[in-house]
């Protein structure tokens, strides 16, 4: 079963996302990052076999949009689905988003109910088999 | 309506739909202005927020310890009984999700702003940054069933000749080398590193 990868500065909200992951039912393997720049590099190791990437956007040394604007150039882990976890919910912000990764495969505002996380994610797992 | 009754309302409907959706709480307004009674007490969790943009100034939030202990317990859904960092922690991730539900309300209104990221402080900090100036302050202070109370407190200058427009957020960056770089560099090393383990596999 492949990997989920966490990103978000806040531990404890890493913490929160991946227990709604399991109390949701899904026994993927998880990964943590506390910034863009540690993302790359647990992606760089894991992403042949990495599920889904849930990404915050504002966090110190390397943002979340730099972070999927980089992904989104490489061919080898652009096809990688990600979903923004932020509260950088502004229309403006979601449009920011989705020019610097295309491929974007879901966008979830904070504060958000565990039903909604689990709703966005489902699919895209499901998919991923 | 008048930008501080705006900011006024994206503050305390954010605070309210921030511990609903999170944690299921109904905070209950119990000062408007109040005297600042959590940030009184000898122990304070407290954090802060840069805001830039159509407001300029900080948002923090302060718990007195036990109101901080419980509230990050109900997080992470186990029991937190002294002070460590998943405290703090947690404490900076709910003024994070106040602050940006603070900012999407603000969008629909005419005033854009910007926030950074959540920095730790304490009862000394937050005093001082809530001293009278000629900032406009806000200090409410809430209390949740489950013997959680907190203080939320702004202080802000509006900024008319920027408001409505966005302006970049503060730069929390320090770059070496552009994202894009690193990524192609550490994929690279790892095809070497595989093409490598081949040869060495072959015969
Ligand atoms: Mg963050």
């Amino acid at each position: 079963m492949k990997k989920i990868l966490v990103v978000d500065d806040s531990g404890v909200q890493r913490k929160m996302i991946i227990q709604i992951v399991q109390k949701a039912g899904f026994a993927n393997e998880t990964l943590e990052a506390e910034d863009g720049s540690k993302a790359i590099e647990i992606l760089a190791a894991n992403f042949e076999d990495t599920a889904l990437v849930l990404c915050d956007w504002n966090m110190p040394n390397m943002s979340g949009l730099e972070f999927i604007e980089a992904i989104a150039q490489v061919p080898a882990v652009a096809g990688i689905p990600v979903v923004m976890v932020t509260t950088e919910g502004t229309e403006d912000k979601i449009a920011e988003a989705k020019a610097a990764n295309p491929n974007l495969a879901g966008y979830i505002a904070k504060p958000f109910t565990p039903d909604v996380l689990k709703a966005t994610i489902t699919p895209i797992l499901e998919a991923a088999g | 309506m008048e930008i501080q009754d705006q900011v006024y309302n994206a503050i305390r409907d954010s605070v309210a739909n921030t511990l609903e959706t999170t944690l299921s709480l109904s905070p209950e307004l119990l000062q408007q202005d109040g005297s600042g009674a959590a940030i009184a007490q000898d122990d304070v969790i407290a954090s802060c927020i840069d805001l830039e943009g159509g407001i300029n100034g900080k948002l923090c939030v302060s718990f007195d310890n036990n109101s901080a202990c419980r509230i990050v317990s109900k997080m992470l859904g186990m029991d937190i009984e002294e002070i460590n960092n998943d405290v703090y922690d947690g404490v900076g991730e709910i003024l994070n999700m106040i602050a940006g539900g603070m900012k999407m309300s603000l969008a629909k209104t005419d005033v854009g702003v910007n926030i950074g990221l959540p920095v730790k402080s304490d009862r000394a900090s937050v005093r001082e940054d809530i001293k009278q100036d000629e900032s406009i302050s806000i200090n409410e202070e809430f209390r949740c069933p489950e013997d959680i109370s907190f203080s939320v407190i702004l202080k802000y200058k509006l900024d008319q000749k920027d408001a409505g427009q966005k302006k970049e957020p503060p730069s929390t960056t320090t770059k070496t080398l552009s994202p894009l770089d690193k990524l192609n560099m550490l994929l690279a090393k790892q095809n070497t590193e595989k093409k490598e383990d081949n040869t060495n596999k072959q015969p």
